[in-house]
């Protein structure tokens, strides 16, 4: 214990002769409870007035980390889903192949009816606050790209690989690393329709049916005559619209997703 | 006895704070590798110095490269990213053609498909004080640094309670000897709580307040937790008024290097400064700084931690200083002036002034440098070419990606680096024709009136406005009877733009505006129709985006993502996008802005850009030439740059004049991709001979009015002045031939429209 003897000396010491301390933070430090300055610049323009058809804000969705997605049980997908390697030619089939389930459940839940404003039902539209951090650590680095390789003889393409890893991660209920590695593939091909379906696919998933929808929109607008493409977009539109509570529109996109 | 219990609690109180008083890191997009992305060898080789890698024979530490000519083996440094991390790797690189050809494992193994390189960090947001910092873990501090130091400053660091008694005697004995200070005995556990705690008076209670704190904190907490905060606290420079905080960030602002690559010399040079920051600092003082390296050098040798050969060598070393790393507070300001806008925006306050966050942004420093290159060098040119004075012009400019509305750079003044009036967010200028294709846009949305051969009149108008008249004029004074529309646009008529405005609706077409993404009240005016509306050039770039993106806004955004301080993603700035205009109406529109470069008021880039690059755009002039603007887009970006004068006194120059070369020495010098060429839904390509696209479906008639008549003549310039000020209309204008009888069409649900 020779560690309290200077303690207990210089304990005793200033009990007698005390100076004052100082009580606020010492000049570097950055106090996390102190408030922000007020940004000196002019504040950023209103948003805009709200109209039928008007811009929404940026819509900023709240993050939830990939491992507590995975223990919503019904998000977790089909053994057979997630056996399937989608290659080129598995994609292709795949909009006709993995889709249904997602389908059949945005068709059999509750016909719950969300005002076309709102269907971001999901998306906070206040400022989310940062979520409890998990205690886990960070999700692990997807290995699926790195492993992904240009093996086959064939020259895999970038976007490719993020897709297939994208579809990895979707069908473990990632959606949020899935997503993330489709804007990623979108930033290196950008008018890749089939990039776009996918990101609307895996908002459909999340329940964000109108941003899904709008994806589907933007995918349809670049798909050329990629018919599979297409119809699946219909999809996800019919199943927006459904949604929303427009019948008759749903209808509309459902013939266009059956190819008519 | 009480006043020793409040001591302990202060202790507690700051030391646990203290461990994650950090600042927001602010990065760069980073470098995606890939065979067949479009990249140099000089972009590649800035990358690589900007991301302060060093060029070595054989690249063996992380944050090195070889190079031989176009081929490259880079040993990346490992980085977490908010998806996971890329790991470290050796990655052999080739690049011919302007392309990456080969991209292989050179350690051996499986070729990677896609590396990214580390982010650039560009900033610190410092949220209450000019400070900053880098946080090191324990486990992050090199053995070598360590030891030196315990070698150096506290040589019983490890075995002592907080205070060294035997340290403290011989203190004493060798200051008696010197008749002056010449050694401290204080231990590290001290300097850490005089950092920490204390002011700088020089008493006896002083001192003993801290040897009483010293060990309450050894008490408290084991040798590494103090030597990891001892590690982050110390001060050992100042950067302008920014302090320089422990040894990361010290490593990174001397020689521009994380603190695990620097040598035996750097880390005797660090260690050295603690002694005295402003006293040896080594770039105003290098002897002094050389003299105390080189004493802690022989320390270090004392102590062991070194040989005698490697002191001999590192003290023949030079100081090794590097300028540009871990000074990123002053590059980018206008950027950064955004990014902090929209985190204010988007998070809570409190998430954002505390716990070292890392804010991914969307800036390209490739892209960033060109665009601020193309208004340095051009400015001095324009202002030469009408003998103005240097100085009297101002610029701006934003470049965004089309796709996912990511704001690539932006310049907010012809002073990149001085964070001064951002004028790409802040300076709200008469937009003139630049709503021109806005206005045609909502035409052709009404296919059934409107298809681009159309015939428009560009005759005489005349509206009285209050008790005057308003008589809008073409820039050459001259009216060109019956154009079709895409001609019009291309030649930017004033005349043949407000008759089709007026028969379109100005009420219709303010409110494309605001579905494009513009977030003010725009006055439903006629003087609307020939962009009598003030936006910033952030605010022009989100319409443009809008149109670029086939009808698709997504806000514009320059965050990607924001983690905590140990790498995990907190928010997402998801990609968002929402309809604002029918993809085959905005594609005949952008065909018509490509007539625009094509044959129009815009000719003068087709000399300046690569051939085979697709662009569509839009001059814009405002009256008496205050305003010269040019906005338009690739296939992958957007730009738009404005020129003119901060008193808002004319500049004397149009949009084709002023604006459009400085456009088009950005554009010509970054990666494009050509105009997308699938046409939407609907779209039949090429319309009788001439070639001119219509929508298909719905339309009553394939090719509208008189059939691509005008062949193009002349190239010149256009422009007309946009009028200012409200004016209301006394009678309509006269309307257009309508080709079929107009039914009325509201857009009722956006992902609906076009299909």
């Amino acid at each position: 214990m020779t560690k309290t003897l200077p303690i207990l000396i210089a304990t005793l010491i200033l009990a007698g002769c005390a100076t004052p301390q100082r009580q606020g933070p010492p000049a570097p430090v950055v106090s996390a409870s102190e408030p922000r300055p007020a940004p000196v610049e002019a504040p950023p323009p209103p948003p805009p007035p709200p109209k039928k058809q008007g811009p929404r804000p940026v819509q900023v969705y709240a993050y939830r980390p990939p491992s507590e997605m995975a223990r919503i049980p019904d998000e977790v997908p089909l053994p057979t889903e997630a056996a399937v390697e989608p290659t080129d030619d598995v994609q292709a089939a795949e909009p006709g192949q993995a889709e249904p389930a997602a389908r059949e459940r945005a068709e059999t839940s509750p016909p719950e009816v969300v005002p076309p404003g709102m269907a971001l039902a999901q998306a906070p539209q206040a400022k989310p606050r940062a979520p409890a951090r998990p205690a886990l650590a960070a999700p692990p680095a997807p290995e699926a790209v790195a492993a992904a390789t240009a093996s086959q003889g064939g020259q895999a393409s970038p976007a490719d690989a993020l897709r297939i890893q994208a579809e990895q991660q979707r069908q473990s209920g990632d959606f949020p690393g899935a997503a993330a590695t489709l804007e990623r593939a979108l930033r290196i091909q950008p008018q890749d329709a089939r990039l776009w379906n996918r990101l609307a696919r895996v908002r459909m998933d999340q329940g964000l049916h109108s941003q899904a929808a709008n994806l589907a929109a933007r995918s349809n607008a670049l798909a050329g005559d990629q018919a599979n493409v297409r119809q699946d977009n219909w999809s996800i539109i019919a199943a927006a619209k459904r949604q929303a509570g427009d019948a008759a529109g749903a209808e509309e996109a459902e013939r266009k997703a059956r190819g008519a | 006895m009480l006043y020793g219990v409040h001591l302990d609690r202060v202790v507690r109180v700051k030391f646990e704070g203290k461990r994650w008083a950090l600042p927001a890191r602010v990065y760069a997009r980073p470098l995606e590798l890939y065979v067949g992305r479009t990249l140099s060898v000089e972009t590649l080789q800035g990358e690589l110095d900007h991301l302060g890698y060093r060029q070595v024979e054989t690249p063996v530490k992380p944050g090195t490269f070889a190079r031989d000519k176009a081929h490259f083996v880079i040993r990346t440094r490992p980085f977490r990213f908010w998806d996971g991390e890329e790991s470290e790797r050796t990655l052999g690189l080739t690049i011919a053609e302007g392309r990456i050809a080969a991209l292989t494992n050179a350690a051996g193994g499986p070729a990677p498909v896609l590396v990214r390189l580390d982010a650039a960090l560009i900033a610190s947001i410092y949220p209450t004080h000019q400070e900053d910092r880098v946080l090191l873990r324990r486990a992050d501090l090199p053995d070598l640094l360590v030891k030196s130091l315990v070698a150096v400053e506290d040589r019983n660091f490890f075995e002592h309670a907080g205070v060294d008694p035997k340290a403290i005697g011989r203190a004493v004995f060798q200051n008696l000897r010197a008749g002056t200070v010449v050694q401290g005995g204080s231990t590290l556990t001290q300097q850490l709580v005089k950092n920490f705690y204390l002011s700088q008076e020089r008493t006896l209670i002083r001192k003993i307040n801290e040897a009483y704190m010293a060990g309450l904190l050894e008490l408290r907490y084991g040798k590494d937790d103090i030597l990891e905060a001892y590690a982050n606290e110390i001060f050992l420079g100042q950067d302008g008024n920014r302090a320089i905080h422990g040894f990361g960030l010290a490593s990174q602002f001397y020689f521009d290097r994380p603190l695990d690559e620097i040598g035996i010399a750097e880390t005797a040079l660090l260690i050295a400064l603690i002694k005295g920051p402003s006293h040896y600092e080594p770039r105003r003082h290098p002897e002094r700084a050389i003299e105390r390296r080189n004493l802690v050098l022989d320390l270090m040798l004392e102590g062991q931690v070194i040989t005698a050969e490697q002191a001999g060598a590192a003290k023949a070393a030079p100081l090794g200083l590097r300028e540009g790393g871990g000074r990123p507070s002053g590059e980018y300001p206008a950027f950064l002036q955004l990014v902090r806008r929209q985190l204010q925006r988007d998070y809570a306050e409190e998430d954002l002034s505390s716990e070292g966050l890392g804010v991914f942004t969307t800036l390209d420093p490739v892209v960033q440098a060109q665009a601020e290159r193309g208004i340095r060098t051009r400015l001095p040119k324009l202002e030469k070419s009408k003998g103005m004075k240097s100085g009297t012009l101002e610029s701006a400019a934003v470049v965004t990606s089309v796709a996912g509305g990511e704001v690539l750079a932006v310049v907010g003044g012809r002073n990149a680096d001085f964070a001064g009036f951002n004028r790409a967010l802040d300076a709200e200028r008469s937009i003139g024709s630049l709503i021109k294709p806005v206005v045609f846009l909502a035409a052709l949305s009404e296919p059934q009136r409107y298809s681009l051969t159309s015939s428009v009149s560009d005759g005489p108008v005349s509206l009285r406005v209050g008790d005057k008249l308003w008589q809008p004029q073409n820039y050459d004074r001259r009216s060109h009877g019956s154009v079709p529309l895409y001609k019009a646009l291309a030649r930017s008529y004033n005349q043949a733009t407000v008759n089709l405005g007026l028969s379109v609706g100005v009420k219709r077409i303010a409110a494309l505006l605001t579905s494009m993404g513009v977030p003010r009240k725009v006055q439903v005016v006629p003087s609307l129709l020939l962009g009598a509306t003030s936006l910033s050039p952030l605010e022009v770039a989100q319409v443009y985006q809008t149109l670029a993106a086939g009808g698709f806004r997504s806000p514009l955004r320059a965050i990607r993502e924001v983690t905590d301080a140990s790498g995990r993603p907190l928010n997402r700035y998801p990609l968002a996008v929402e309809q604002a205009a029918r993809s085959d109406a905005v594609f005949l529109t952008t065909w018509a802005m490509q007539q625009v470069v094509n044959q129009g008021t815009a000719t003068a880039l087709k000399k300046v850009l690569p051939p085979g690059l697709t662009v569509a755009g839009k001059t814009g002039t405002t009256d008496e030439l205050r305003d010269s603007w040019f906005a338009g887009f690739t296939g992958d970006k957007v730009a738009v740059v404005w020129v003119g004068r901060d008193d808002n006194k004319p500049s004397t120059f149009s949009g084709a004049a002023g604006a459009l070369p400085v456009w088009g020495d950005i554009m010509a010098g970054l990666e494009n991709q050509p105009l997308a060429d699938v046409p939407p839904d609907g779209i039949n390509l090429g319309c009788g001979g001439g070639q001119v696209p219509y929508i298909r479906a719905g339309g009553a008639q394939a090719c509208g009015g008189s059939k691509a008549a005008h062949k193009g003549d002349g190239e010149r310039d256009t422009e007309g002045p946009a009028v200012d000020g409200p004016v209301e209309p006394e009678r309509p204008a006269p309307q257009p031939k309508p080709v079929a009888t107009p039914p009325p069409k509201r857009q009722d649900n956006p992902f609906l429209e076009g299909f």
